[in-house]
């Protein structure tokens, strides 16, 4: 069992993770909090490259596009204490090196950023400054003028100048371009709100009054909701900045794509409320388990006093020693509806008891070793098994369902439990169904596709429908457990929390879902390919 | 059994506490310590309680304008003795030594007085500065938080202790959270998980020999 506590630790140590500088103190301060944790003698974080031979260190290797930022090491004391955290110190472990990460990223972006400050004021300086000679301003300036488009091309970010009324593009540089995917030439006939997703506030009035802001106050950073060429919308992150050139008052936007950030940043706040809210229901669930054995074994007793074949003795010795006829007693208790409310309360508390089993799944692993699995044979028989029934009382039916599969051939097999997943496809699919059959739509269709991404190692499962679709508020809380669109009597709101959590905690995997309202959802899962 | 205690709000947060509230801000930026600071003091003084201000980084000109914003007098509570502001150096380190025993006595008689003016309660802000690692006593720090978690069982005197994150090591840092019960998260208080209480904290350092 996963102590609350614990989780809060890992927790505040993020948030004060970040006030921390980049330096040892960072690190320092984790090793010093990690000793603390369950099972755990003691942390080093340390640069070294030597493979660890010892079987009671757990190691943490910390990197991030390329860049490492050491290990980290665990001396394990309990191994049997210490699991329980395992999955919990490795999505704090990731949280570390999203936090190095972004502090990289900051200080790469603050140095490009000042070397273009730089090179814009050189090359005004230079145009503005009256030269004595003709030719030696003309070879300046065309010096000048390479290496300017030079050094406005290599820069990584996107760069775009523009007037201060926002009407007119006066260049692009080549990221920008290929970032918002334009030719220079159709680039310098839009305006930058034509770049801007055009929702609130990220629209023409938005534009002007960023330019405005940026005149009166100096440079700004922000974040904006872009759109592509193509219509697609994506997160960027800008750098604006007044200035002036050759006379010109003009504005630049060194402009960033963030749209990996944003899912980051999202994730990991799901992650992170995922853990707390896993952690807190599986506790509760936990303390109503005794309650309800005793109410549901009492239930249970009355029963068996009261309608039971072989243990009426005791009942009918008390009957007589009252002076009560024992037919007569069973007769007033049927007519008052006591046999039903009992078999009522059974029922119920068998409920209250699945619900408590799902819960406590959320914090417990399976005991059993993972085996060999071939994710498109689990698909396939998943499919296979919900299509061979058809439940009157929830309304879907999956012979109405068209299944359309685009499967890669070959996918390597993961190391997983076959039927956890299962569980997840059924889930997946019996949801998909019942969303499409009451949305009314005349041809329901499951898309589900299957690949190999061998850079990252993984495979992608995608189980998409044509249902309704979500909105985005239901969107963000799909996982959450007890969250259900459903009837109580049709959903626990359970299902897709425990996938989540097999799919996360049990198999070291990925799972998120993308939805368009009146359109249709799409299920994303990865599962890593040892 | 201790006393029910009377009931306080802190200024930064709506939360209400107990007097004599043990708490922790870890900061990394000027404008998140000071605001906690300011509303933390105008708060106490608007509520009637005596209050004083340990701080490097605070003066009459800096403290002036908020006070006069929330109609108060600046002068008048610091002549009548209800609002003192002092360096930390003059307080912690008189003499280049920190003395955890001398801070609290101090403590004591601030409680003592506040209680014999009639105020409502007693409140102190105080940033520690990282000079502590460097004076004699200073590896004292830490019994000092403890002591003073258990002074204020029996004295409710409300303490803030102001850590700058990016002047203390990050293993200190972690340390000086395990002797604070509670602690502020993005203007919030929260019960601190890594809170070890005194007895047991002292405890553990006795049996590890860090400490005599």
């Amino acid at each position: 069992m996963i102590d609350a506590n614990v989780l809060g630790q890992l927790l505040l140590m993020q948030t004060v993770l970040i006030s921390l500088p980049e330096t040892d103190s960072f690190f320092s301060f984790i090793c010093r909090g990690l000793e603390d944790l369950p099972g755990i003698a003691s942390v080093r974080h340390s640069f070294d490259k030597k493979p660890i031979v010892d079987d009671s260190v757990v190691l943490f290797m910390l990197s991030r596009s390329g860049v490492s930022y050491g290990q980290i090491e665990l001396v394990v004391s309990d191994y049997d204490q210490y699991l329980p955290y395992d999955d919990c110190l490795r999505n704090f472990m990731f949280m570390v090196e999203i936090i190095l990460e972004e502090r990289r990223q900051k200080r790469l972006s603050v140095e490009c950023k000042l070397g273009l400050e730089k090179l814009v004021n050189i090359r005004d300086q230079q145009l503005s400054k009256e030269s004595k000679e003709k030719y030696d301003i003309q070879e300046a300036l065309i010096e000048s003028e390479n290496k300017y488009e030079q050094i406005f091309n290599a820069t990584s970010d996107g760069i775009l100048v523009h007037d201060i009324d926002g009407d007119q593009i006066y260049d692009a540089n080549e990221p920008f371009l290929k970032m918002f995917g334009f030719k220079k030439s159709e680039i310098l006939q839009t305006t930058p709100d034509f770049l801007s997703s055009g929702v609130s506030p990220y629209d023409k009035d938005g534009v002007k009054n960023k330019i405005e802001q940026v005149i009166k106050e100096g440079p700004q950073i922000f974040e904006w909701q872009a759109k592509k060429s193509n219509g697609e919308f994506f997160w960027i992150e800008i750098y604006l900045t007044y200035t002036s050139i050759a006379g010109k008052n003009v504005v630049i936007s060194a402009v960033r794509d963030i749209s990996v950030r944003k899912q980051t940043q999202e994730m990991l706040i799901h992650n992170e409320k995922m853990i707390s809210v896993g952690g807190l229901a599986a506790g509760i669930a936990h303390e109503i388990n005794n309650p309800l054995s005793a109410m549901m074994l009492s239930a249970n007793i009355l029963l068996n006093r009261l309608y039971g074949q072989k243990k009426q003795q005791p009942s009918l010795e008390i009957a007589r020693e009252l002076g009560l006829s024992y037919e007569s007693l069973v007769e007033f208790m049927d007519r008052c509806k006591v046999r039903k409310m009992l078999n009522s309360l059974l029922e119920s508390g068998e409920r209250i008891s699945d619900i408590v089993s799902n819960t406590l799944n959320f914090t417990r692993k399976s005991s059993a070793e993972p085996t060999n699995c071939d994710v498109t044979k689990i698909l396939d028989k998943s499919i296979e098994l919900v299509t061979t029934g058809y439940d009157l009382e929830k309304q879907y039916d999956f012979k109405s369902i068209e299944f359309y599969k685009d499967y890669q051939s070959d996918l390597p097999q993961i190391k997983g439990h076959a039927s956890k997943l299962q569980q997840v496809f059924i889930n997946l699919l019996v949801n998909g169904a019942q969303a499409m059959c009451s949305s009314g739509k005349e041809q329901l269709q499951f898309n589900l596709r299957l690949r190999f991404i061998e850079d990252e190692q993984h495979i992608l499962i995608e189980i998409e429908d044509n249902g309704p679709g979500m909105t985005e508020f239901t969107r963000t809380r799909v996982f959450e457990p007890f969250y259900t669109t459903k009837n109580p009597s049709d959903g626990t709101g359970l299902g897709l929390s425990v996938s989540y959590f097999i799919i996360t905690t049990e198999h070291g995997g990925q799972m998120s879902v993308e939805s368009q309202f009146g359109v249709g959802s799409k299920f994303i899962i990865k599962l890593p390919v040892e | 059994m201790e006393k029910e205690r009377k009931k306080i709000v802190l200024g930064f947060t709506d939360q209400e506490f107990d007097q004599g509230a043990h708490i922790c801000q870890i900061f990394s930026d000027d404008e998140e310590r000071h605001d906690v600071l300011v509303n933390y003091i105008v708060s106490g003084l608007k509520g009637g309680e005596s209050t004083a201000c340990f701080s490097d980084n605070e003066s009459e000109a800096s403290l002036m304008e908020f006070f006069k914003e929330n109609g108060l007098a600046y002068k008048e509570l610091e002549n009548s003795g209800d609002f003192t502001l002092s360096k930390t150096a003059e307080i912690y380190f008189e003499n280049g030594e920190f003395i955890p025993e001398k801070m609290l006595s101090l403590l004591k008689s601030f409680y003592s007085n506040s209680k014999d003016k009639g105020c409502a309660g007693a409140r102190v802000v105080g940033e520690m500065s990282p000079e502590v690692e460097h004076v004699s006593g200073g590896d004292r720090l830490l019994e000092y938080e403890c002591m003073v978690t258990m002074f204020q069982k029996e004295f409710p005197v409300t303490a803030v202790c102001q850590y700058d994150a990016r002047k203390f090591d990050g293993a200190t840092i972690m340390d000086i959270l395990k002797v604070h019960p509670q602690m502020i998260v993005k203007g919030k208080v929260v019960n601190n998980p890594f809170y070890v209480h005194p007895q047991d904290y002292i405890a553990k350092k006795i049996k590890t020999s860090e400490y005599k």
